[in-house]
């Protein structure tokens, strides 16, 4: 039986109570950190025992490079608020560079305030974040010379003085199940701490080179995607794969630039090999930040089927460096702005929204509706 | 991919299950039992042999390769025109006397497969030595000897193989695959390709030697056809021909199994003229399945000979494919040398070298050993620092044919070994005529990240095995002058000699992977000579070469070889 006859008879049986859920997060944390808490959720139903077989579905927003506390990302947050109570949504994905312009200091730095807790004062919704180079930067050049730093973001997670329950950075690296009701999550988040790998300066702190952290978290990553169960899975880090903005793509990042730079890893060669080996075909969909725009780029033949968005327009713009580097789907370096992503059972719809800088109006940039890209390895016995 | 994988290897596996494994599919049942395979009248199983009056069609020898812990291929060629679909039995026994057998198969000697024959017995046992030969049209072949690998968990003390490369028949006689036929205490020999080489009579040669040693066909191979004819004209070399006969083989290709410098879609040696390059791709790798004691691991992918053996816990062999299956087209500048979208290996070997890499590691192998085509370490008039974020240095290279052609694929290799903190890996190379010594360092030049004199910052080591007949420097003179030159603009380079033939003996232990190069002093004639040039080694958890002054000692138990036959030479 097909799948789309399948969804059509359960719906017919259960009259379309197919609640959009979050009904609970279990999953573990990297590098040895302790398991998260369980999280809240944001209010949602859950599916019900007499509703077994109710087609699953799931909304976010993936939004990134917001910690500016500046009016863009005041912009942005007031358009996500319109987006959620039109749309509905579950969770939000930040991906990377929370804290501008070098990350916080302490567990209760005022930075989470300014440049997390108020923007996002309305949106009652978790937030699943990821370090950027800039959280952890020594300067206001986002070098990520100093790792080290990123620890407060995670400490803020389990901090019991923290303003909200929103924040959720359960460790430097993680992974995170999602609607959990059944056998099989509906899905799972893969999230990359790409900093180490990447940085511009060299971190002196020997704890995150790459033989003490680069290759440990790859390691542990592969592993985690391989013995995963979850019909979706979702990568999210900060650094692209692939990007037509001014850091460029994986392997070759920051060209322009890097003759600055003295970490021998800056071109991210290794960080390219980490995310092909690790998602390529096996990750639906690989969600980043870093370069200042909204990309949908087509599938890149060594990441397979795997999609790849840049959502780093949450609170800043730049330009794009060469346009046509990869081939687009669709792509916006004007606007802030962020992507809607609604997860069904076997398609993906995912609407990218424009903000305004000038007046932050909102409009569509780009919809569509896909099938999942990746279909499940393992088939369920008839 | 994976799961295809599975499938092709449990189908491989399978076809070894029964007695019978005849390569290029189809065939009989066995002949089993006590029936004696070359009387076949009367034993209902065995197979009917044509009517044949001709000479011994055992022209080819025998030979045996990629062993496995209970499998290992055993081939053979029958010469005996018209006749087609002949049948071949072969016995395997624990004794060269064949008295207490193991093993009875039949395969079919196919004019479809240039009438090799291939069979992948399942035998009893790992790590044994075993007797093999082969009977047809009422002849009997020369008895074979061949070596299964230790089964991959098992404790194992001493491992010793043979590595050679660069074998070109009119440069000179085959004196050291005469040598190594001698060595009954080897548990395989590698060869890293350039088996044989594609040119026409006169083309690459000695000219003393043009007239004693002619190439058939005269002419430069091209077609199928014209590549059966050169391995069957180098299986006709004696001492070629008891190295296999003694030894099992595990063989890669490099370019002149195919063309000078090849690579994924064409060579250096390949113009318009002589047709499609990917037709004759696929013509030398046919010719290469018929007439190497190859497994064929991907039916469906036969471009594919990257593959690992696993030695017990003391070693895991990858065999790579540095040639054909990924490489992108030579460059000449040292710019385009570093142009990021190049590779060497191709993205699925290179994912699959690293998977095997951390699957040696999580399996406690002791070496991780990389047999490969061309050499990995810069060679340079002057190695300077490394500057990726400036597409800058490294050096003036010398030969971009090989990794310094490829330089976003060795920083991908050396940078995957730096990250996994990987103790014990030694990178084997052929393909240059002359034998090195070198430590493996991401950055060579740069005093910060290696130092010349301790070897401190070194991540593996590499060893150059000399090629069997082709040529470097002309002379001894010239050699020394080189190395006088290129060993201190090259601080990883520990040991050079561009002047003699020969082959290297790694011994390897728990405590050390040592590389012992015995050299030849002449292969200008037939000779039995050899004398031990050099040895460096590398300890256990070390990392980098040190020099040692004796070559290990051989085996204390090895297997006697195989009895001399009439027609080779003893």
């Amino acid at each position: 039986m097909s799948l789309k006859r399948r969804d059509f008879i359960r719906n017919l049986l259960i009259g379309g109570a197919s609640v959009p859920v979050l009904s609970a997060c279990g999953g573990g944390g990297g590098g040895g950190e302790p398991a998260p808490t369980p999280a809240p959720g944001g209010g949602e139903t859950g599916n019900t025992p007499d509703t077994p077989d109710a087609p699953r579905t799931l909304r976010f927003i993936a939004v990134g490079d917001t910690g500016s506390g500046g009016q863009g990302q005041y912009q942005v947050a007031a358009a996500m608020e319109a987006v959620v109570a039109e749309r509905g949504c579950d969770l939000v994905l930040l991906t990377g560079d929370n804290i501008y312009e070098a990350g916080v200091t302490a567990v209760d730095d005022p930075q989470f305030l300014e440049k997390f807790e108020y923007p996002y004062q309305n949106l009652d919704l978790p937030f699943f974040l990821c370090l950027g180079n800039h959280d952890c930067a020594s300067t206001v050049f986002g070098g990520g010379s100093d790792n080290q730093r990123g620890d407060y973001q995670v400490l803020y997670h389990y901090s019991r003085e923290r303003y909200s329950n929103k924040w959720h950075m359960p460790a430097r690296f993680y992974s995170q199940a999602f609607d959990t009701s059944r056998d099989t999550p509906f899905l799972e988040l893969f999230v990359v701490d790409s900093n180490p790998l990447t940085s511009f300066y060299l971190d002196h702190n020997e704890d995150f080179n790459w033989t003490h952290y680069g290759y440990p978290q790859q390691t542990w990553m592969k592993r985690a995607v391989n013995k995963s169960q979850a019909h979706w899975k979702i990568a999210m880090s900060h650094v692209p794969y692939r990007s037509n903005g001014k850091h460029g793509n994986a392997g070759d990042l920051d060209a322009h630039l890097r003759w600055l730079f003295n970490n021998p890893d800056a071109d991210g060669l290794r960080y390219k090999a980490f995310l092909e080996e690790c998602f390529a075909d096996r990750a639906d969909l690989l969600l980043t930040g870093h370069d200042h725009s909204l990309q949908w780029l087509q599938p890149a033949r060594a990441m397979g089927r795997t999609e790849l968005i840049v959502s780093g327009a949450g609170a800043k713009t730049d330009d794009f460096k060469d346009a046509t580097r990869n081939p687009v789907r669709y792509q916006n370096d004007s606007d802030y702005g962020f992507v809607w992503v609604e997860l069904n059972e076997d398609s993906m719809t995912t609407v990218f929204y424009q903000v305004s800088p000038e007046d932050g109006s909102v409009r569509i940039g780009h919809q569509a509706t896909r099938a999942k890209p990746v279909t499940a390895q393992v088939l369920e016995p008839a | 991919m994976k799961r295809r994988e599975f499938l092709t290897r449990s189908a491989t596996a399978g076809l070894s299950l029964g007695v019978l494994s005849a390569c290029g599919g189809g065939g009989g049942s066995n002949a089993g039992g006590d029936d004696r395979p070359d009387r076949p009248d009367g034993t209902p199983n065995a197979p009917e042999m044509p009517a044949y009056d001709g000479p011994d069609p055992f022209q080819h020898g025998v030979a045996s390769g990629d062993p496995l812990a209970n499998q290992v291929i055993l081939w053979t060629r029958i010469t005996a025109a018209p006749l087609d679909e002949i049948p071949v039995v072969v016995e395997v026994a624990r004794d060269p006397a064949f008295a207490s057998p193991v093993y009875q198969g039949v395969g079919y000697a196919r004019s479809q497969n240039d009438f090799t024959v291939k069979l992948d017995p399942l035998l009893p046992d790992p790590e044994t030595t075993y007797f093999y030969r082969f009977h047809s049209l009422g002849f009997t072949s020369p008895v074979g000897r061949t070596r299964t690998a230790p089964a991959p968990g098992a404790r194992v003390d001493h491992l010793r193989l043979a590595v050679m490369s660069c074998s070109n028949l009119p440069h000179g006689w085959f004196n050291a695959y005469g040598r190594v036929a001698r060595r009954a205490d080897l548990d395989a020999v590698l060869h890293l390709g350039d088996y044989l080489y594609e040119y026409a009579q006169g083309e690459y040669n000695d000219p003393d030697l043009a007239a004693l040693r002619p190439v058939d066909p005269p002419h430069e191979i091209i077609t199928l056809e014209d590549y059966r004819r050169r391995y069957a004209c180098y299986r006709r070399d004696p001492d070629l021909r008891e190295c296999h006969r003694q030894h099992p083989f595990i063989c890669v290709w490099d370019d002149h199994e195919i063309a000078n410098d090849a690579w994924m879609h064409g060579a250096e040696n390949h113009n318009e003229g002589e047709g499609d390059f990917a037709e004759r791709k696929r013509a030398a790798v046919r010719a290469y399945y018929e007439w190497m004691p190859i497994r064929m691991g991907f039916p469906d992918r036969a471009m594919r000979i990257y593959r690992r053996f696993d030695y017990g816990d003391l070693l895991t062999l990858m065999m790579l494919d540095t040639r054909l299956i990924g490489r992108d087209e030579q460059v000449s500048s040292p710019s385009a040398a570093r142009d990021r979208d190049r590779q060497l290996l191709g993205q699925d070997q290179r994912e699959w070298l690293f998977e095997q890499l951390e699957y040696s590691r999580g399996r406690g192998a002791r070496w991780h050993l990389i047999g490969q085509q061309v050499m990995l370490a810069p060679l340079t008039l002057g190695t300077l620092p490394d500057m990726p974020n400036w597409d800058l240095g490294g050096g003036a290279q010398l030969n971009y044919d090989q990794w310094d052609g490829y330089e976003t694929s060795r920083r991908a290799l050396l940078g995957r070994i730096e990250a996994m903190a990987l103790d014990n890996t030694v990178v084997l190379t052929g393909d240059i005529h002359s034998s090195w010594a070198m430590d493996l360092s991401s950055d060579p030049g740069n005093a910060l990240v290696y130092n010349r004199f301790t070897g401190e910052g070194s991540l593996a080591v590499e060893f150059v095995t000399p090629a069997v007949t082709s040529p470097a420097a002309p002379t001894q003179g010239l050699s020394d002058l080189a190395r006088a030159a290129l060993v201190p603009l090259n601080p990883h380079l520990k040991w050079v000699d561009l002047f003699h033939r020969g082959y290297l003996v790694l011994d390897l232990t728990a405590e050390h992977c040592k590389a012992d190069w015995f050299h030849l002093d002449t292969v200008s004639e037939p000779d039995d000579s050899e004398f031990f040039a050099r040895s460096y080694l590398t300890r256990d958890g070390r990392n980098r070469v040190e020099r040692a002054s004796q070559p290990s000692a051989p085996k204390a138990d090895a297997p006697p070889l195989a009895p001399s036959t009439q027609g080779i030479k003893p």
